[in-house]
């Protein structure tokens, strides 16, 4: 491990904390991920070719169904999982050029909002001490704002932050896991089907927070969804993913209202509620 | 449209440690055949309590202390009455949000289908069974009855899954299907197959369907009316485009507020 510290790169090693408002926050391109069956050898080429940008306080979804690859996508194109090809930019810095030091600095310029956040909530540290976790291993970056002032930008009661993930509510918890994602002062806030898991009026508030959030903080977003509403409530550009390629990219109002791509259509096709709007 | 279920003043408690929990209150239902009501909330409003209480399937704590509900004109749960237990599963079907944990996965789909059946028809031969097995797959548009008999519940997809646990709950030629959120899990194209099916079925064997969601949206497309629940009550129902078009309750019009819209 230590060897592998003293491998960071000096060109990046050099450059601090502020990095050019100008470059993407995001340039993915070509990027391939492979799984490979260990019993029968065969190859699952779960992305396939996906190009994806990013610019700086953007915001971005990725949509389609299950196994579609949207998911992989984020993970490989933020770094996180596995990658077979393709070039990846994050900040500027091309993830093959930079060593593993750079990349752990760079990696906290991103932070992920999972579906589950009672998954990724320790269950035996309240509210509270998570937050301690994070700014002892951040110090300087998270010193610039105190813990209810925190919870305050998530709208919640500072009285939450006592309690453990178990006594909060689905909304309340997936609101301290956007909480602590902006202690980190991210550039990029990668969400991955962040309110899938919650009651409709619940999910309406988390959107109207995002929103916000992406507002105030100038962060870029990637958001991963399935839902159609929801990505249009929230995001710029859409890329529809089917079989792990885009096959639609563009601005949400044109791919929502006049989409290029028969699979896009029946995304559409498929939304709830066909029945009713039709009558309006 | 001769009616099916009935649910009167229906009101249900949880006894708990901490002192009792009122689950229902009050709630009035019908149910016609060949009609899909659905019904509405977000969690914790008692849409699955009331679609388990059709069916008996509460928990042992938990017990009706006042109205009714009959099936077909016969009472089946009152205050200190069950009698749930002679029409589930056979005048009663059911299916639930998750097919593969409703499946056993030691068994293939054929096994299903054949232990229903011979719990439920009296003295079914061995032709017979496969003969309904492939028909009742046949019914819900799997092309490959064949292939899907012999498969195991992890070699389908969700969609699938969800196809055999709806034919194993019509195969005993229900009157009423009780649906608890069954395409949640699914895909939206997936969700829209799903959902045409029942349409179908409904339609076609003039059943009556419970259709339990949190999708207000989904429920529109596919019910005749819709009930919306709020803490255990009934808020509002009546036809589905009615509560959509003109919702009378403060809280169906926060709910569709609350809908990411399109403009």
């Amino acid at each position: 491990m230590a060897e592998m510290l003293k491998r960071g790169s000096p060109a990046g090693a050099g450059r601090g904390p502020g990095i050019p408002e100008d470059v993407p926050v995001l340039a993915v391109d070509g990027l391939v991920v492979e799984h490979r069956n260990r019993t029968t050898g065969e190859v699952f080429r779960a992305v396939d070719g996906v190009c994806l940008r990013i610019g700086a306080g953007e915001s971005a979804a990725v949509v389609g169904e299950s196994g579609s690859g949207k998911t992989t996508l984020a993970m490989a194109a933020t770094g996180l999982g596995p990658r077979s090809g393709g070039e990846i930019e994050l900040l500027g810095h091309s993830l093959d050029a930079i060593g593993r030091r750079r990349l752990r600095e760079l990696r906290r310029e991103v932070q992920i909002v999972f579906q589950d956040p009672h998954g990724s909530l320790d269950s035996r540290q309240s509210v509270r001490s998570g937050l301690r976790e994070l700014r002892g291993l951040q110090r300087e970056r998270t010193a610039w704002i105190d813990d209810a002032g925190l919870l305050e930008r998530v709208r919640l009661s500072p009285d939450l932050l006592d309690r453990y993930p178990h006594q909060l509510s689905g909304g309340q918890a997936q609101r301290v896991c956007i909480a602590r994602a902006l202690l980190m002062r991210p550039r990029l806030i990668v969400a991955d089907e962040p309110t899938s898991g919650l009651d409709v009026s619940v999910q309406a508030d988390v959107l109207e927070l995002l929103r916000e959030v992406r507002e105030s903080t100038g962060a870029a977003m990637l958001m991963i969804s399935h839902d159609l509403a929801v990505v249009r409530a929230v995001c710029d550009t859409a890329h529809v993913m089917r079989h792990g390629r885009v096959v639609e990219s563009g601005p949400c109002e044109t791919v929502f209202t006049s989409p290029a791509d028969d699979y896009t259509r029946e995304l559409l096709a498929a939304m709830p509620g066909g029945r009713w709007r039709a009558r309006r | 449209m001769t009616e099916l279920v009935n649910i009167s003043g229906l009101s249900i408690t949880a006894r708990l440690s901490h002192g009792d929990l009122r689950l229902l209150e009050d709630v009035d239902l019908d149910i016609g055949r060949g009609e899909v009501v659905g019904v509405v909330g977000e969690s914790g409003s008692g849409k699955t309590t009331l679609a388990r209480s059709v069916v008996g399937l509460l928990e042992k704590n938990v017990r009706v202390d006042g109205g009714s509900i009959s099936l077909a004109g016969e009472q089946i749960i009152a205050p200190g009455v069950d009698r749930t237990g002679r029409v589930r599963g056979t005048a009663v079907g059911m299916v639930f949000q998750d097919a593969s944990r409703s499946l056993n996965p030691l068994m293939k789909v054929r096994a299903h289908l054949a232990e229903v059946l011979r719990r439920h028809v009296r003295g079914i031969s061995r032709n017979d069974i496969e003969r309904r097995s492939v028909e009742v797959l046949e019914q819900m548009r799997i092309t490959d009855a064949k292939r899907v008999l012999d498969s195991y519940p992890h070699q389908l997809s969700g969609g699938l899954r969800q196809r055999v646990a709806i034919g194993l709950a019509v195969v005993t030629r229900p009157s009423l299907v009780i649906a608890d959120e069954c395409t949640t899990a699914l895909d939206v194209t997936t969700q829209t197959k799903v959902v045409e099916l029942f349409r179908s079925l409904v339609d076609e064997l003039g059943i009556g369907l419970l259709f339990v969601t949190h999708d207000l949206m989904l429920a529109s497309d596919l019910c005749d009316r819709i009930a919306v629940m709020n803490s255990g009550r009934v808020v509002e129902q009546g036809p589905a485009m009615e509560v959509l078009d003109r919702p009378r309750q403060d809280y169906t019009q926060r709910l569709l507020r609350a809908i990411p819209t399109w403009s």
